[in-house]
């Protein structure tokens, strides 16, 4: 079976440039997502994988990626970021239902806000993205490509979800979510609301001592809504939608030994209104989108020792998109080209001493076809960068190209895949780097990513079982680095393009399907990925060749289904080897390697129309003391209830 | 494959094991001359430390606190007197004041700075009659009785007290203001040492920081200014007639005692130029521009001269995300050897 749909998609992959349907596309893409032989993607997960999990939200998902390093703050709602192959968060684009989500002003994404109740599909996209995605992912170190519940056709039906979750640390997460759907139109609308008190026990290692505390000032609030609609016109599927996401949380930070301050509070609030115009006409397929993005930001620190008492800082950003990406067909080959505008503003009444303001502007032309056994992609990437505060402009053109090559040996019963991937990419300074007062740089240059990938897919599947090994090799290099380091004090940092940063890395991720007696079935992925992420920038440095911080050597992932008549238990486990808290390989930096483990069940009871899914998942079952980022100590065993009906 | 996978599950065992064996608990000889350093550590990660420099043996012991006394020193060490047979440590975002033997530097008492409405942000410390005086980020001078180890007393003074000195019956206390910046502070608080209420302000120049006092009674305020037009200078005030002199034309970034003399650290932030002098009270001027090669530093972070050892320690705290070291020179600013220590070394003292 599985040789049969690798030679579809190498059938697919030639014939590609032929078809005529955009669906069919969607087809060989999908059975290229289900059998994770595409270079570009690192990782796949749909909607029941994501279920299984019973995922709070898509940093829980990513984190069980091989070459995904988390960086969790600790608690519901406290901010989670990736860095993907060793890239700094910032080289990751974030595309929701095919806009991407970005954040000029900070760069990166806090993905525990990002909820994972309505997911459909999630992938990591190291290599070149699918075709008429966004242009500005497509020039991004990686992206995390999220598809949901509400924006999509479907059957003529009326569909509806909602969900309930309960756990501990008084957490609460309710959901809801109507679609009503055709082969011709959808209109859609979700709601959701969490809440989480927060407050957990650690133990901490003090010395030779063991520090018991509670980690409070933790509280969460998130309410989600949003509205869409789609229809399918002459020009093509026309989609609209709105969406408001406010968020109010205590800032716990770091514990720190012998005084407990905590009085930081961060609300967000963002309001995004995007459409998007997909369609076809003879050999061209089309995608015209818009998007803008009004955010609000407010810092208040109740424990600061200024003449008022309190420090509050108010950010106001502005973000509006529009482009248009093109794929023709020509013969064999596929031709796509596109752009992408970018309009940014961040007004703030302390910090910033002027309106920073940024004019993005991305541009591709690529091209995909067969050279004899080899499926060959090629994109030539063009950036532009106005940035402008007051008469001060931080100016960038680049040209950036990708390059990728697909090719199959399978030999006898052995299906097999290789794949070569070439990637220049870019991350511009973000606001906060270039225009924050004393700490920004005005001259900062962008941090620039060469990844190069080789990788193959071996696959086999027989009597019932069925496995698949992928093995990755990169190396990426990292020039001008973003870092933020002590110039004139301790307390006054500076921004500084000082860095370069080899990443090596090794990742090996193996799946086992198999079938058992009395419809039981086990399905596994195992994963294990190697790093040796050296600075490089200073051979006098003290840290010349050393380990970056936060990079462990070391990282594997382990989901063990065991699944029979709707009925799943599953056994997920993460170890981490050491890390170190700072770019100085010694001692005193070490943050001490860990291991968690989570069990789960999960019931499927499904009745004509109607599923009911039934969770329990406890989590860190072994009660692990561990810590992503130092100082910020994570939870231990706690629990996690959850109950879900959809209709249709 | 199975030889893979067993090659995977050994790195990992491999990553996860400690591979630092534990450090022995260093002795401390009596009657041999050692240098105390304190390392601030960075911001959030509780890594202040202290180092000891056995001068005679030429060894460093890493973390001798917490290997004393079995847990870590906090977040952000600040400050480190001796008055009497006592050795205190500012914690500052520990908001804590660690008491030690001076012999054993076992932890006599941890002294708390919090208040119920949050921490102190205790900063410096200067001692004098039986009292450790403490500048406290929240615009206080808190008096600590040294026998009875409690604060007293909470003077209230001037926006985010920094440094303090008690000299010829008055206590002085730069009020930097550093919290509400650009809106900084420019004044110092003088207070009456056997009352204990302030006598009055005097106006020396924005961002006000470290002090220092000379043989004759003036002591001497850095205002620090605003780190880029305002640049920063020294100015000598009079606490007989309550008057501030006009700055110093020189640059100053910090000042430290040296014999009747003043080791003066400039930086200019406009042109990241820096300099080592030397200073004569007396004089009233620079009596050595290059008293120290500057270049021998990647960030000068703190000074010490030991009139026992006649020699003069400099802390470099490299770009202050990698462990530290003390450099040694003579009394004419001669490079002799150095020292490898812990994260942002500052403050340094010599036991015995």
């Amino acid at each position: 079976m599985i040789r049969s749909l690798v030679i579809l998609v190498v059938f697919f992959s030639a014939q590609v440039l032929a078809q005529k349907d955009l669906d069919e596309v969607k087809v060989v893409d999908s059975i290229r997502y289900k059998l994770g032989y595409s270079a570009g993607i690192l990782s796949y997960w749909n909607k029941s994988d994501i279920e299984r999990m019973q995922a709070e939200d898509v940093g829980t998902v990513l984190q069980r990626s091989a070459g995904v390093s988390l960086k969790s703050y600790g608690g519901l709602g406290g901010m989670k970021t990736i860095a993907v192959r060793g890239l700094g968060g910032e080289h990751t684009t974030l595309v929701v239902d095919g806009f991407s989500m970005s954040q000029p002003h900070i760069g990166q994404y806090d993905l525990s806000q990002i909820m994972a109740c309505n997911i459909q599909r999630i992938s990591i996209v190291t290599g070149m993205t699918k075709q008429l995605a966004p242009v500005s992912s497509v020039m991004s170190g990686n992206s995390i490509n999220i598809e949901t519940f509400e924006n999509s056709l479907g059957a003529e039906r009326d569909a509806f979800r909602v969900s309930s979750r309960i756990g501990s640390f008084r957490q609460i997460e309710n959901y809801a979510s109507y679609k009503r759907s055709s082969s011709r139109a959808y209109v859609s609308g979700f709601g959701r609301y969490r809440y989480s008190l927060g407050n957990y026990d650690y133990t901490l290692q003090n010395g030779n001592q063991q520090l018991n505390g509670t980690r409070v000032h933790n509280e969460y609030q998130a309410i989600n809504g949003g509205l869409s609609v789609g229809v399918v016109t002459k020009l093509g599927l026309f989609q609209g939608s709105l969406r408001k996401d406010d968020t109010n949380q205590q800032l716990p930070g770091a514990v720190i030994l012998y005084s407990d301050n905590s009085g930081q509070y961060l609300n967000t609030n963002n309001l995004r209104v995007q459409s998007a115009l997909s369609g076809e006409h003879k050999s061209l397929m089309y995608k015209l989108y818009a998007a803008g993005v009004k955010g609000s930001l407010q810092y208040i620190d109740s424990t600061f020792l200024n003449l008022a008492g309190v420090l509050a800082q108010q950010y106001k950003n502005d973000f509006a998109q529009f482009g248009a990406t093109f794929a023709l067909r020509l013969n064999q080959q596929l031709v796509s080209f596109g752009f992408e505008q970018q309009l940014s503003r961040l007004e703030a009444n302390t910090s910033f001493t002027g309106i920073p303001t940024r004019v993005h502007h991305f541009s591709f032309v690529s091209w995909k076809g067969q050279l004899g056994p080899i499926l060959a992609s090629a994109s030539l990437n063009q950036q532009i960068v106005l940035s402008v505060q007051h008469d001060v402009k931080a100016n960038v053109y680049a040209l950036k190209p990708i390059v990728q090559l697909e090719f199959p040996f399978s030999k006898g019963k052995l299906t097999s895949w290789g794949y070569l991937t070439y990637k220049s990419t870019m991350r511009m300074p973000t606001f906060y780097e270039l225009y924050y007062n004393q700490m920004g740089n005005l001259n900062l240059l962008p941090e620039r990513a060469n990844q190069f990938v080789a990788g193959v897919v071996f696959s086999k599947q027989s009597q019932g079982i069925e496995f698949r090994t992928r093995l990755n090799a990169y190396r990426n290099y990292v020039s001008d680095k973003i870092v933020a380091i002590p110039t004139k004090n301790l307390f006054t940092w500076s921004v500084q393009n000082i860095g370069n940063v080899i990443i090596d890395g090794v990742e090996l991720i193996q799946d086992f399907n198999v079938d058992l007696p009395y419809d039981f079935e086990i399905k596994a992925q195992a994963n294990y990925a190697y790093q040796r992420a050296l600075d490089m920038t200073n051979r006098n440095s003290p840290t010349y060749r050393n380990q970056i911080a936060y990079m462990p050597k070391h990282t594997a992932n382990l989901d063990l289904n065991l699944e029979n008549k709707g009925n799943s238990l599953q056994l997920a486990g993460f170890i981490s080897s050491k890390r170190y808290c700072l770019n100085e390989n010694v001692e005193s930096n070490e943050l001490q390697g860990f291991m968690i483990f989570d069990l789960g069940l999960y019931k499927v009871l499904k009745r004509a129309n109607h599923t009911l899914k039934l969770g329990v998942m406890c989590k860190n079952v072994f009660g692990s003391q561990y810590a992503f980022v130092r100082n910020y100590v994570m939870p231990g065993r706690n629990y996690l209830f959850s109950l879900s009906y959809a209709f249709n | 494959m199975r030889l893979i996978n067993l090659f995977v599950l050994i790195l990992i065992a491999y990553g996860c094991g400690k591979d630092n064996p534990d450090k022995n608990i260093p002795s401390l000889p009596a009657n041999q001359l050692k240098l105390l350093v304190l390392n601030e550590g960075l911001f959030q990660q509780n890594n202040a430390s202290l180092s000891l420099v056995n001068l005679t043996t030429v060894e460093v012991f890493a973390d001798v606190f917490s290997q004393i006394n079995n847990r870590f020193l906090g977040d952000t060490g600040n400050d480190l007197v001796q008055y009497g047979g006592k050795i205190y440590v500012v914690v500052n975002n520990s908001n804590t004041i660690e008491v030690l033997d001076a012999k054993s530097l076992v932890v006599q008492k941890q002294i708390s700075m919090q208040t119920s409405t949050g921490g102190k942000q205790p900063r410096n410390i200067s001692c004098g009659n039986g009292k450790l005086f403490v500048t406290c980020f929240d615009g206080f001078l808190d008096v600590i009785d040294t026998t009875s180890l409690v604060v007293e007393k909470r003077i209230p003074v001037g926006l985010n007290p920094e440094d303090v000195l008690v000299t010829n019956g008055k206590i002085v206390v730069t009020n930097s203001g550093g919290l509400n910046f650009p809106q900084a502070d420019s004044t110092v608080s003088v207070i009456d040492l056997n009352s204990l209420t302030e006598l009055g302000r005097i106006t020396v120049g924005k961002n006000p920081g470290m002090l220092i006092a000379d043989n004759t009674g003036f002591v001497y305020a850095v205002a620090r200014g605003n780190y880029g037009s305002i640049p920063s200078r020294m100015v000598r005030i009079d606490l007989t007639n309550f008057t501030a002199s006009v700055p110093y034309s020189f640059p100053v970034s910090a000042v430290y005692a040296f014999k009747d003399q003043f080791i003066v650290h400039a930086f200019d932030y406009n042109n990241n130029l820096s300099s080592i002098s030397l200073f004569d009270p007396q004089a009233q001027q620079i009596v050595s521009s290059n008293f120290i090669d500057v270049n021998q530093f990647s960030t000068l972070y703190g000074i010490y001269y030991s009139p026992k050892t006649e020699r003069i320690y400099c802390a470099d705290a490299m770009n202050y995300t990698n462990t530290g070291y003390i450099k040694q020179f003579t009394v004419l600013g001669q490079f002799e050897k150095s020292f490898h220590v812990g994260l942002n070394p500052n403050k340094m003292l010599m036991i015995e």
